[in-house]
């Protein structure tokens, strides 16, 4: 007899991102019920429910590195316009490729300040690179809006690239620099 | 609790599900039990928050059970109220006792 199964995409969900040591009880119990005959809106309800709910948990238990976590990430850029970029950014003025030099080095910049977060409190990566995450991401969304805009109001190809060079930039390089930089260390020593 | 503070109202509803169903409280059973009393629904993942923080204070403990086809190879962890979890229901239990006791009626939506 085919037994239904449950989503399998809610499953994985759960399973990356449930902050919880009895996460496959939890997965466990959600497949017996829906096997029992509970709907797949009521399984996907209940994943989206425990994984919003761990990690609302998780971010009240653990304030002390929440708040130093959503601080630094929200400042961060203020930081680096104030002490970094003008010592090296007059340098390259002179060349068209700033723009790029100057995005990889802020790829590069959150990637490190990523990892010496994971590395101070290595047992809250999850959240930490969560909330870092969204302090970096959600700045650029109203950037990324006015690009789109640029580009829908004058559709040629410059404001094509440069819309779809920033869309890159916030939604892919950043997220990927932050999980590069926040990834668990290797076991093997 | 002592100096941690009192049980949270959710905590006490977990820990009496424990002591209701003794040897068989895992999450189905534990979420089922405070439905039927309360009228609401509960999500599984909030009685595991729960479970957890309660087992991290000394209150729960807990054991694995055997993989199921049915659960998809995944055991149950049924917990169980360790002595100190029940010393706290007990004290909570006074607690609000001793406070219904100074409550006047409550009708017509005012007290």
């Amino acid at each position: 007899m085919n037994r239904p199964q449950p989503p399998a995409l809610a499953t994985w969900l759960m399973s990356a991102l449930f902050v919880g040591h009895h996460v496959d009880a939890l997965i466990g119990d959600l497949i017996e019920q829906h096997r029992r005959g509970r709907s797949s809106a009521w399984y996907w309800r209940q994943a989206v429910r425990a994984i919003v709910s761990a990690f609302a948990a998780e971010l009240w238990e653990h304030k002390r590195v929440a708040v130093p976590v959503l601080a630094l990430g929200w400042y961060l850029p203020q930081i680096y316009m104030a002490a970094v970029r003008p010592r090296w950014i007059a340098a390259l003025e002179a060349y068209s490729l700033h723009l790029l030099t100057t995005r990889i080095v802020w790829c590069l910049l959150v990637a490190v300040v990523a990892r010496v977060f994971v590395r101070v409190q290595p047992r809250r990566r999850g959240m930490i690179v969560t909330l870092f995450m969204a302090t970096q991401v959600l700045p650029c969304l109203p950037y990324l809006r006015i690009a789109v805009t640029d580009w829908l109001y004058r559709p040629d190809a410059f404001w094509f690239y440069n819309a779809l060079s920033y869309a890159f930039f916030a939604l892919v390089a950043i997220p990927i620099s932050v999980l590069v930089g926040g990834r668990r260390k290797n076991r093997l020593t | 609790m002592g100096a941690r503070g009192f049980l949270g109202g959710f905590e006490l509803l977990v820990l009496l599900a424990l002591i209701r169903l003794d040897q068989e409280a895992y999450g189905v059973p534990i979420a089922a039990a405070i439905e039927e009393s309360s009228g609401r629904e509960v999500a599984l993942g909030s009685v595991y928050i729960t479970l957890e923080r309660l087992q991290r204070k000394g209150l729960v403990s807990s054991r694995l059970g055997e993989p199921t086809a049915e659960r998809g190879g995944r055991a149950k962890t049924y917990f169980r109220i360790t002595a100190k979890g029940l010393r706290e229901v007990r004290q909570a239990r006074q607690t609000l006792i001793t406070l219904w006791q100074g409550v006047p009626r409550l009708t017509g939506g005012v007290a």
